[in-house]
């Protein structure tokens, strides 16, 4: 008896650990903090008309067809990059929930919180009576089921890629009716990603490694956003891998990249580092170039993703933006 | 030798139990160096309490319990365990340790805390295993042995500890005739070497065959212990444990011999008739005790003392006329008899043989003038030259029932005495 | 015959002996990267001349060294541990987390992850700590719990076992509803696994495992007394609630301090007694000290095959370990049964 009941104790537990760990890693990498693992996905495939005239229709990052009737006048964000376009383009006045995680641009403080990232309120984003609801994909797949049996209009915003990001920037601003500023934001992003590569056009490739865990070390592999960031900075990512993987130490140490980005959820003080066992000996710590990176400027397919491009490019390429 | 009277064991004033509960009350006993006291009564009555308490698994509530003189509070268990072996019921072996490891582990309140057997242990449990002829186990691991051999075992486990008392609880319960007696002779000869043995027994023949003292545990009470012969009666058991038995000497052993003859449980309740039975030489004696389990009031006619009917009748507690062992019936007799044949609803004559010693008791019988069941034929039963013959026939023309057996007897009683329920 | 039966022990732990020792030269030749052995030894050389350089250096005795060491006492420890908790309860399935560690383990992870909301260098020092002595209250409050009524036995180990290990179960996911961003540390920590290994991890281990190991040594006699039960094992002189409790402490302590370095890795303490055991037979003198060998050589090559099978990605060593563990002892089984 008393043994069985045990057994499937310790059973249960490892079932609610593994699930917690697909939740938990979907939750940190989508919402843009502490420890990010991918999920398989091909790159974005918007077809969206540049016309502001409804109704429109699209197909979102959830591979969903949506039609959007009229120019929506409540909007509901469930995700921190979302929101942070939607108040880009200037539309955050029409903004009327998001969840807790949502904390930018600073105005986004006074917005209804209808629940978290992982677990939004059903009742609270009713009870907002959104014309359009934007969320992630991923750990909110559910969700979405859930709002559109509640009859909302949905539209799944998860960018791969920079160019995804740009593109989906541009969705965004077609279903709320401001395709203009979308044009807009998207061309000062497209400049200043420009500017980056430029400042280090021609300049030799510098081996990197982003850290995005760590106990077990988790790294972003190649094709993921932050892997193409690195690319796109003038780095080139010691990791070979596909997604978010649990990274061999050993490996890292035979890699010796010779700048080590850690996200700030990961490792918040470069100089303990070097405590870690067997970091002692990595160039990047011993030459002082390990950089730690606000996962919210690196992590969220949103507008200010250029800035975290920029930052890794100021840490690969420190002497090319030193002028 | 002054060890023979040295109390290895007592119990004084001792109230054992579990917690609050008190099992038994009171218990005073002592167990000498060199004797087998034997501990009887019914289950539950808290025999295994008492052995219990000296091994610290059941409770003294007041009283002491004393070990070689010593309190047996004052004992750590491992002095307790070096001085008392304990042989359990049974033991569980559900592990493949190979039989001498098994029996080395009564060593254990010999061994130092650091450092294992010395050749004083392997010796003891060498001779442990011999004494109970289970040298031939030594090697085979405890979880394939027999019920029996795992109890030898256990008994040579309780042997290695070289204790000068060994509790024995009910230990040959589970054993073979052959390995019973093998181990309590073996028992037996260690108190005569001196051990003082304080047993459970659940047999009473086997109590009283290996015991020099018995005590009955009963109603929350440890009696006095008494020789088997003093305590062993068919009063005892008929108070403790509600069983009518023929005790007595054993031809063979002896020692004492019980017969369980009925349990009072047993006896039909509600049937209030009354049956005089004539017997004798043991030819009645299965009636009487059918007819007082289907709850009549038997009586017996005249016998002689130590004839296995009368035998029967006083371990059933039945009135008899009594008479001397080989006497004839004399006028006395007679008069009792006469006296049951007036109080009797049906008079039941056995296949007894008649003789001169006898014949009143078939003359009252059939002169009572109350229903009457003769059992057989009277050919060949009158050896007093016609008298028994006379009677039979006179009884036959005032209307008695004759039967073929006991068995007919007894079904022509229930018919005529017995009521609705004369069938069952 | 008998002298037969004692040279068996002998043999086995010299083999188990010679075992260990190649594995752990195993250990420390094969990784994610590829290092010559006679590379390896020039780093080790090194390492003991106190001239450590260049990457094999780095590579073998700052990353794979204390990894492997620390496999070594990880694995001992829940093995030895286990076989402890299988004698004392007489439940084949008694492992070492059966007093509830694993909860109250992961409520002290909990708490410290959630106590440093950053992760600085302080997080890492203080979650094992916070974990170890999450296990070590459990355990005392479940024994404690156990021993209310005064008695002591398996029945109510076990249930109080379990009812607190749902309690603090269900407090630890409680405490991720209001802190999920360390959930996912909170998970990787309770999965377990050694990749955090460190010199300074194996020194604060280190030293408890001895001290644990060498203390249950000592015990091997009286677990066996407690093969017969309770009450036989008192008939033969052991104070059995004492014994219990000293018992308790000790395989407590070596299941603690693994958990505190290597969160929940599962099937070691459960399954090494037992296959010690099926080849050995139940004597504790044989069977502590072949199980904390075994379950360091265990854990070792299941290390192994976890840091070096997709290298470099690296995978949970608790996947390996029942991976292969589970169909070994299922084999063993079946053999057994033949016999």
């Amino acid at each position: 008896m008393i043994r069985t009941k045990w057994s499937s104790v310790s059973r249960s537990m490892a079932r609610v650990a593994a699930a917690f760990v697909a939740s938990a890693l979907a939750i940190a990498l989508v919402a843009g903090c502490t420890a990010d693992v991918g999920r398989p996905r091909s790159g974005d495939a918007a077809t969206e008309s540049p016309n502001p005239a409804y109704p429109l229709a699209l197909t979102d990052d959830a591979g969903r067809d949506v039609r959007i009737a009229a120019r929506p006048e409540r909007i509901v964000s469930l995700a921190p990059a979302n929101t942070e376009i939607l108040y880009a383009l200037g539309v955050g006045d029409r903004v009327v929930g998001v969840t807790t995680y949502d904390d930018y641009p600073p105005e986004v403080e006074g917005v209804a919180k209808v629940g978290d990232f992982a677990g939004p309120n059903l009742e609270a984003v009713a009870a907002a009576e959104p014309d359009v609801v934007f969320t992630a994909t991923g750990v909110q797949a559910d969700v979405i089921k859930q709002l559109e049996e509640l009859g909302a209009t949905v539209v799944a915003i998860d960018p791969r890629t920079l160019e995804g990001v740009y593109e989906r920037i541009g969705t965004v601003a077609s279903v709320v009716g401001a395709p203009d500023a979308g044009d807009e934001l998207v061309a000062k992003m497209r400049e200043d990603a420009r500017a980056v590569a430029d400042a280090v056009e021609g300049r030799e490739p510098v081996t990197a490694f982003i850290e995005v865990g760590y106990n077990p070390l988790f790294t972003a592999g190649v094709s993921t956003l932050l892997g193409e960031l690195i690319t796109v900075a003038g780095g080139e990512n010691v990791v070979k891998e596909q997604d978010y993987v649990s990274y061999s130490l050993e490996q890292l140490v035979k890699d010796d990249p010779a700048v080590y980005f850690a996200t700030k959820g990961s490792a918040t003080d470069a100089a303990t580092l070097s405590k870690r066992p067997g970091y002692a000996g990595l160039a990047a710590v011993k030459d002082g170039r390990v950089v730690i990176l606000d996962d919210n400027l690196v992590s969220r397919p949103g507008p200010r993703i250029v800035a975290g491009l920029r930052l890794i490019a100021e840490g690969l390429h420190p002497e090319a933006f030193s002028e | 030798m002054n060890a023979a009277t040295d109390v290895m064991l007592a119990y004084r004033g001792a109230s054992v139990g579990y917690g609050e509960a008190v099992v038994v009350a009171d218990a005073d006993l002592e167990v000498r160096a060199g004797e087998v006291v034997g501990l009887v009564g019914p289950n539950g009555a808290g025999k295994s309490t008492l052995l219990r308490a000296v091994t610290g698994d059941a409770d003294l509530r007041s009283g002491v319990v004393e070990v070689a003189g010593r309190s047996r509070s004052e004992l750590s268990p491992r002095e307790r365990a070096s001085l008392v072996g304990v042989v359990p019921q049974q033991v569980s072996a559900a592990f493949s340790l190979p039989g001498r490891e098994f029996v080395e582990m009564g060593r254990h309140p010999h061994l130092p805390r650091f450092g294992g057997p010395s050749e004083t242990d392997r010796a003891a449990v060498r001779q442990a295993l011999e004494l109970t002829g289970t040298t031939n186990l030594a090697s085979r691991p405890v979880d394939a042995l027999s019920g029996g051999d795992l109890q030898r075992l256990a008994l040579a486990q309780a042997l290695a500890v070289e204790p000068r008392v060994l509790l024995l609880d009910e230990a040959t319960a589970h054993l073979d005739l052959n390995h019973r007696l093998q181990v309590l002779d073996l028992v037996r000869d260690l108190a005569d070497a001196g051990m003082a043995v304080l047993a459970v027994f659940h047999d009473l023949e086997l109590a009283a065959r290996y015991s020099d003292r018995i005590a009955i545990v009963a109603g929350g009470r440890l009696a006095g212990a008494g020789t088997p012969e003093r305590v062993i009666t068919a009063e005892a058991l008929k108070e403790v444990f509600g069983v009518r038995a023929v005790v007595g000497p054993d031809a063979v052993t002896g020692s004492i011999s019980v017969t369980p003859v009925l349990r009072d449980g047993a006896v039909a309740r509600g049937r209030h008739g009354t049956v005089l039975v004539v017997g004798g030489g043991g030819t009645a004696a299965p009636l009487m005790r059918k007819l007082v389990l289907g709850g009549f009031t038997v009586l017996g006619a005249a016998l002689n003392a130590g004839d296995a009917d009368a035998v029967l009748a006083e371990a059933l507690g039945l009135e008899y006329a009594r008479i001397e062992p080989f006497a004839p019936m004399n006028a006395e007799a007679a008069v009792t008899v006469a006296r049951f044949a007036e109080r009797a609803d049906v008079i039941v004559v056995g296949p007894v043989p008649f003789g001169r010693g006898n014949i009143d008791n078939l003359l009252v019988a059939v002169r009572a003038r109350r229903p009457l069941v003769l059992v057989g034929a009277v050919d060949g039963r009158d050896f007093t030259g016609g008298a028994a013959e006379s009677y039979w026939a006179e009884a036959l023309e005032h209307g008695a029932v004759t039967v073929e057996d006991l068995a007919g007897a007894e079904r022509a009683v229930f018919a005529l005495a017995g009521g609705s329920d004369a069938e069952q | 015959m008998s002298r037969a039966r004692d040279i068996r022990p002998a043999v086995a732990l010299a083999v188990l002996g010679a075992a260990l020792a190649a594995t752990l030269v195993a250990g420390i030749t094969w990784g994610a990267v590829p290092v010559a052995p006679g590379d390896v030894v020039a780093a080790l050389g090194r390492a003991l001349s106190g001239r450590s350089q260049g990457l094999a250096d780095t590579l073998i005795v700052g990353v794979r060294l204390p990894r492997v060491l620390l496999a070594a006492v990880v694995g001992a420890s829940l093995a030895g541990a286990g076989a402890i908790y299988q004698a004392l309860f007489r439940n084949p399935l008694a492992d070492p987390y059966i007093l509830g560690v694993s909860s109250g383990a992961g409520l002290g992870a909990m708490l410290a992850l959630v106590a440093t909301s950053a992760a600085t260098a302080a997080r890492y020092g203080l979650v094992p700590a916070a974990a170890f002595a999450g296990a070590m209250l459990t355990m005392a409050l479940v024994v404690r719990l156990a021993s209310w009524k005064g008695r002591l036995d398996a029945a109510s180990l076990l249930l109080a076992g379990v009812a607190i290990s749902y309690t603090l179960a269900a407090l630890t996911s409680f405490l991720m509803v209001f802190a999920r961003e360390q959930m996912a540390a909170v998970v990787y920590w309770m999965m377990g696994g050694l990749t955090g290994a460190s010199w300074a991890y194996l020194a604060v281990v280190a030293p408890m495992f001895v001290v644990g190991a060498a203390a249950s040594l000592t015990l091997s006699r009286e677990l066996n007394l407690m093969l017969l039960g309770d009450e036989r094992a008192g008939h033969l002189g052991l104070s059995v609630k004492a014994f219990t409790y000293g018992a308790l402490a000790i395989a407590s302590l070596l299941t603690a301090a693994a958990v505190s370095v290597a969160g929940l890795i599962g099937f070691v303490g459960l399954m090494v007694p037992h296959m010690v055991r099926m080849v050995l037979g139940p004597d504790h003198r044989v069977l502590l000290p072949t199980s904390f060998v075994g379950g360091a050589i265990v854990l070792i090559l299941a290390d192994m095959v976890a840091r070096t099978v997709i290298a470099p990605v690296e995978i949970p060593v608790g996947i390996v370990t029942a991976l292969i563990g589970g169909p070994f002892f299922v084999w063993l089984l079946m053999r057994g049964d033949r016999r």
